[in-house]
């Protein structure tokens, strides 16, 4: 699974760290130690276990930048927005990849409005020969 | 649009979904919808059993992604294999046909490639750090995703 913590640390496997006591995840006590923690959750797919680890690292070490990114990155999603008005070319392009994109299969294809702009072998060649307005969904065709 | 028991609104926006396979290995169809990333509108696959917005890197390297919201070079535990790549905070709009289309900051995951290695898969929205504050109910015979904040 793992393929180990990057750095000098040692960090125990996540699974066999238990929340103790007041609920925190540990014991770490150092910035280094919570940074190795959360890399080793990662890579084992703990991702709870990385975002409680990156929180309570940040707080007890707001200093420390690595930690603070950490805590941001892991953090719940936010919403930003709930008010973006309706894009009525989203029916169009779903309308399009129903009835053509099997003429494309393999390929990449760029769609505005319903209406075919390219298609290329790969997402590079197709951004290269086009120019995409805003709205333009790109997809692969399977 | 749907309504809570108490006349409350459960979304405020839907949009077309498909049901296909998303690659040409796939066995089974997966449940994909249209969403804006940076510029870009692009298919993405609802995945409630994953964790982050997996970014095809082809398409990251489309848009700016912000270097001060990243942590560097991680290895990720990602559907069953450890991947390397980058974890970013980035803007997701799940964008509306019908009513309004909601904004939300989520955690994506970028994978690291080799050289002249491809991403076999479509972008994927998982549920930890990127669904998880989102309502969303399916209608699959008429195509339609809807869904709204959680935070309301």
């Amino acid at each position: 699974m793992s393929k180990g913590v990057k750095g000098a640390v040692k960090v125990p496997p996540t699974g066999r760290i238990r929340p103790i006591g007041n609920g925190s995840i540990g014991p770490f006590r150092t910035d280094a130690e919570y940074i190795a923690a959360v890399r080793q959750a990662l890579a084992e797919g703990a991702h709870l276990d990385a975002r409680q680890l990156a929180s309570e690292g940040y707080e007890k070490h707001p200093g420390n930048d690595e930690l603070r990114r950490m805590a941001k990155v892991l953090a719940p999603p936010r919403i930003i927005s709930t008010n973006l008005p309706a894009n009525p070319g989203i029916a169009l392009n779903a309308r399009w990849l129903k009835e053509s994109a099997s003429e494309y299969k393999g390929q990449w294809v760029a769609v505005y409005n319903g209406e075919l702009l390219g298609s290329a072998a790969t997402l590079s060649d197709l951004t290269q020969k086009i120019q995409l307005p805003k709205g333009t969904l790109l997809t692969k065709v399977f | 649009m749907l309504l809570l028991p108490d006349g409350s609104e459960f979304c405020i926006g839907s949009t077309t979904c498909f049901s296909k396979p998303f690659s040409p290995r796939e066995r089974l169809n997966k449940l994909l919808i249209q969403v804006t990333i940076g510029d870009l509108d692009v298919e993405a696959a609802i995945d409630t059993g994953g964790a982050y917005l997996i970014l095809d890197p082809g398409i990251a390297r489309l848009i700016n992604l912000d270097s001060a919201d990243l942590v560097g070079t991680e290895e990720i535990h990602v559907r069953g294999t450890i991947t390397q790549g980058i974890l970013y905070r980035i803007p997701l709009q799940i964008p509306s046909e019908e009513g309004m289309g909601t904004s939300i900051e989520v955690t994506a995951f970028v994978p690291t490639l080799l050289p002249n290695e491809s991403w076999g898969l479509p972008t994927v929205l998982g549920w930890h750090c990127c669904l998880e504050r989102i309502r969303f109910a399916v209608d699959p015979l008429n195509e339609r995703f809807y869904f709204g904040s959680a935070d309301n």
